[in-house]
């Protein structure tokens, strides 16, 4: 009776484990392979509404997103440079239960405010490192505002009138490049002015102009073609305009980095903080590019993008 | 210490060996074989799967190769038409003192200008001759420092193509720049007559390539690239991230590796490597397929994998259990049928079944314990009878003794005329030998044993002229009860021999019985010279020799008859002081039927 018994339960498991074989072919792959990471929502927040300039960073957001699963929301600011528009505007993102946000900090002094005990959404920031951020992605800004220095240094007299551009003051990035540059100069012998608003008439008779970011770089450029006596335009980044004058001669020379690495990096730390790993800030390396360097072997694959 | 391990294990294999079942052997055994056997095919089909799956993978590599690189020949051979017309239709036949060929070279570009983005031509020293759509070289342009300007006219017999590069010849009006492949080639310019070395620049868009290329999948993890011969990137789906540092690739590697399937580890992952060399560019593709995507353990697969390895196994440990049990069974029923054979119960019956080893097996036990029995029957018999040959020698030792002294004394009171004592003493003696012959039995009722012993003394008290008197004390009940018949008489020969025979008229002789429990004892005592208690004690010693005188070969054969019948435990004792006499006492079982045997079987 009792080997009996044991027979019956001996085919019970025979038969459960055939029907577990049939099964096991039966069952659609997708429900067996442990779903890929979480996609996540990202928004982007730039200073300005013409974002030509971003435009490169852009791509290698985009790639980024494609590479790393998210869907990215690029919004710019209705008034250029407006920080409480881009602050109320990274809020309303909480609001809506976006995963993560990156900033290209228009008012960092304001941002700072609200990342300051904020839970609303990781955000990394680009340009300008900022207290709260979960990271920045972006170049040594001192270092930056030095190697601008010592080339002006380098191609000036102390004597000369050496303009430093701060046309966004309220991006810590920029800013400390400027102060950077000033007391490199000033070390060196130069009286640096800092000058808010860039005119033809303030750069005329400059020896030298200092832009620590690209927009002001492409209008100091645009404005020292005006002067009958250029200045050395100097510049930190590069756009397609950028680059033009660089190959025309109407900026002396400009830090360069990939603004490519710099998107597709912000956005993997974006991704990486809004699915709750450990984000980490990055510094790009930079490259010093001279006027008539752009087509350079290696200074092509930096200042023009293959899929432009 | 892993020897130890190993030997310990092996040691613990053989004790666990040594106490299964057979069943148990054989269908461990049989399913670690089954199993065993189920895994290496397992393995192997698997193996096999996954090379056929690899082998697979990289002829659609090369599939996907193949097709890329007819794309891309129509792609370059276009190319190449364009430059072979402009050089062939417009430059050769053209003398440029009598004008250029700029409409015809306009045409051909708005022909093409989906894949094109300028055509020049430039002298040997650099200067351009003519171009479309641009005509004017940009301000610092330099063509003559140029890689492919150089390369054409160093190696005038190719057509060269670039690696991929921006183009900084012309003045675009937007600023814009594009990314150009350049094929360049040296060509022969007529201006006045004169012939003059120039090179022919056909700058292809870089965007053809990357859209011949961009849709080639290769796998579900695997793409695309192509390098040149020095393992320069042409093309690459992450080239921007390779450009911007945040990507990698193997393409150095790449670029000296033959036509063909390869294997390389690159990054720690090992990829499937699929390499085809473009015609007259130099240039490989090259496919690349991680491991992972040629991977056939799908989650399914190893879901179905596990199902059909938990049924194979659990089927053969039930078929195998089945089969062993079958097998098995008519062992075990022959080993339980082997044991209670051995434990002395009949052999039982066991069914025939099971195969022929174990019938022939089962036919040669019962033979075997048929024939040992019957062997051990024959022993018992040849014991049995060897002890009785050996009590009827003793036994038969008896007699003559006796009967010749008796005789001996009839013939002397014959003689002397004592007719009374005569008759009696032969009366006394055809009873004693009535007694002694009992049939043939060897145990008699005791009363008889004692009559016998009666006899004898009233034979020996004539013989002795009544020099003793004798006397028979029952001390307890005695009546029913058997013994060995003559075992009293030799004791009584001896202490007459020994006892009495000093004596004058005062000499005592005798038997007193009693029981005491299951034992029952007789004292045959005399009141005689006596002997040192030593001297008593060694009387039934078998190693010391018999006395000169006397009786005492019918002592020590009492002594062997009871021990023989009952054991050692019982038999004769002998107690003597020099000058009072002696005691031999008989230690026997009691019996309380006639039948031979031992004293307890005889007892019950």
């Amino acid at each position: 009776m009792k080997q009996k018994g044991y027979q019956a339960w001996q085919m019970v498991v025979l038969g459960l484990l055939a029907a577990a074989m049939v099964v096991s072919l039966m069952i659609p792959e997708s429900l067996l392979t442990p779903p890929g990471p979480k996609r996540v929502e990202i928004s982007i927040l730039l200073r300005q509404g013409d974002s030509e300039v971003f435009s490169t960073a852009r791509q290698g957001m985009e790639q980024a997103a494609e590479d790393l699963g998210a869907e990215l929301r690029f919004l710019t600011l209705e008034a250029e440079d407006d920080g409480i528009s881009q602050v109320e505007l990274l809020r309303r993102q909480a609001e809506m239960d976006v995963d993560a946000a990156v900033v290209i900090p228009a008012d960092c002094t304001a941002l700072e405010q609200l990342l300051d005990d904020w839970q609303g959404l990781p955000v990394v920031t680009l340009e300008s490192q900022v207290a709260g951020a979960q990271a920045f992605v972006g170049i040594d800004d001192e270092a930056v505002g030095r190697m601008l220095a010592q080339q002006v240094a380098g191609s000036c007299p102390a004597s000369g009138r050496v303009l430093l551009a701060d046309a966004f003051p309220g991006c810590a990035g920029p800013f400390r490049r400027l102060e950077s540059a000033k007391q490199t100069l000033k070390t060196a012998g130069f009286a640096p002015e800092v000058c808010s608003e860039l005119t033809v008439e303030a750069l005329e008779g400059a020896a030298a102009v200092l832009c620590f970011e690209p927009v002001s770089l492409e209008q100091a450029a645009a404005l020292a073609a005006q002067c009958e006596a250029a200045p050395l335009v100097y510049g930190a980044g590069v756009s397609a305009s950028v680059v033009a004058s660089l190959e025309t001669g109407g900026i002396a020379a400009a830090i360069a980095w990939s603004d490519y690495a710099a998107g597709y990096l912000a956005v993997s730390q974006a991704a990486a903080a809004a699915r709750g790993e450990q984000a980490e800030s990055q510094t790009l390396p930079v490259t010093l590019v001279k006027e008539g360097e752009t087509y350079d072997k290696d200074h092509q694959k930096l200042l023009y993008p293959v899929f432009s | 210490m892993l020897l130890r391990a190993l030997r310990e294990l092996r040691g613990r294999f053989s004790r666990s060996y040594e106490r299964m079942s057979i069943q148990r052997v054989i269908s461990l055994t049989f399913t670690a074989v089954a199993v065993a056997g189920a895994l290496f095919i397992g393995l192997s089909i698997t193996l096999r799967y996954s090379s056929v799956n690899q082998k697979m993978q990289a002829q659609a590599s090369q599939q996907v190769l193949a097709q890329v690189n007819l794309s891309l020949d129509n792609h370059l051979r276009r190319i190449m038409r364009v430059s072979d017309t402009v050089y062939y239709r417009l430059l050769k036949n053209a003398d440029l003192a009598e004008g250029l060929p700029t409409q015809s070279l306009s045409l051909l570009y708005e022909e093409n200008r989906d894949s094109l983005v300028s055509i020049a031509v430039f002298d040997s020293k650099g200067r351009l001759v003519t171009a479309a759509p641009l005509s004017e070289l940009k301000t610092g342009a330099d063509p003559a420092g140029q890689g492919w300007f150089s390369t054409a006219l160093g190696q005038i017999e190719n057509i060269h193509f670039s690696t991929p590069h921006v183009q900084d010849l012309f003045q675009t009006a937007d600023g814009s720049y594009h990314w150009v492949i350049s094929l360049s080639r040296q060509v022969e310019l007529t201006r006045g007559g004169a012939s003059e070395s120039g090179v022919l620049l056909v700058d292809m868009s870089f965007s053809g390539v990357e859209q011949i290329c961009r849709n080639a999948s290769i796998g579900m993890d695997g793409y695309l690239y192509i390098v040149d011969a020095n393992g320069e990137l042409i093309y690459h789906p992450r080239q921007q991230l390779i450009y911007a540092g945040l990507d990698q690739e193997n393409n150095r590697e790449a670029a000296s590796l033959s036509d063909g399937t390869h294997w390389e580890n690159f990054q720690g992952q090992r990829r499937q490597v699929t390499v085809k060399t473009v015609g007259y560019t130099g240039w490989k593709l090259v496919g690349v397929t991680p491991v992972q995507g040629l991977a056939v353990t799908t989650a399914q697969f190893v879901l179905f994998v596990a199902s059909v390895l938990l049924f194979s196994i659990f089927l053969l440990v039930f078929v195998n259990g089945r089969l062993s049990a079958h097998i098995a069974e008519p062992i075990r029923r022959l080993e339980q049928a082997v044991r209670q054979t051995g434990r002395g119960g009949e052999m039982p019956q066991v069914p025939e079944e099971g195969c022929y080893e174990v019938r022939r097996l089962e036919h040669s036990i019962r033979s075997m314990v048929s024939t040992m029995r019957h062997l051990m029957d024959d022993v018992i018999q040849q014991e049995e009878d060897k002890r009785r040959s050996e009590l009827e020698v003793l036994q038969s030792q008896i007699n003559p003794h006796f009967l010749y002294n008796t005789l001996d004394s009839v013939i002397w009171l014959t003689e002397s005329g004592r007719y009374e004592d005569s008759i009696r003493m032969v009366t006394a003696l055809g009873r004693l030998f009535r007694i002694s012959l009992s049939r043939g039995k060897r145990v008699i009722p005791l009363e008889s044993e004692l009559d016998h012993a009666g006899y004898y003394m009233t034979i020996q008290r004539i013989r002795y002229k009544n020099k003793f008197t004798f006397e028979i004390i029952r001390e307890t009940d005695t009546a029913g009860l058997y013994c060995l018949k003559l075992i009293i008489q030799p004791l009584l020969e001896n202490a007459i021999y020994h006892g009495m025979a000093a004596e004058d008229d005062d000499g005592r002789i005798t038997v007193r019985l009693w029981r005491e429990g299951e034992d029952i004892y007789i004292d045959v005592t005399d009141n005689g010279l006596g002997m040192p208690p030593e001297v008593a004690a060694s009387l039934l010693d078998e190693s010391r020799p018999l006395p000169a005188k006397g009786s005492g070969i019918g002592v020590r054969n009492v002594h062997r008859r009871i021990q023989l019948a009952y054991g050692p435990q019982y038999g004769l004792e002998f107690h003597s002081e020099p000058d009072e006499g002696t005691t031999a006492r008989i230690h026997l079982p009691v019996l309380t039927q006639p039948e031979e045997g031992t004293g307890k079987e005889a007892g019950r």
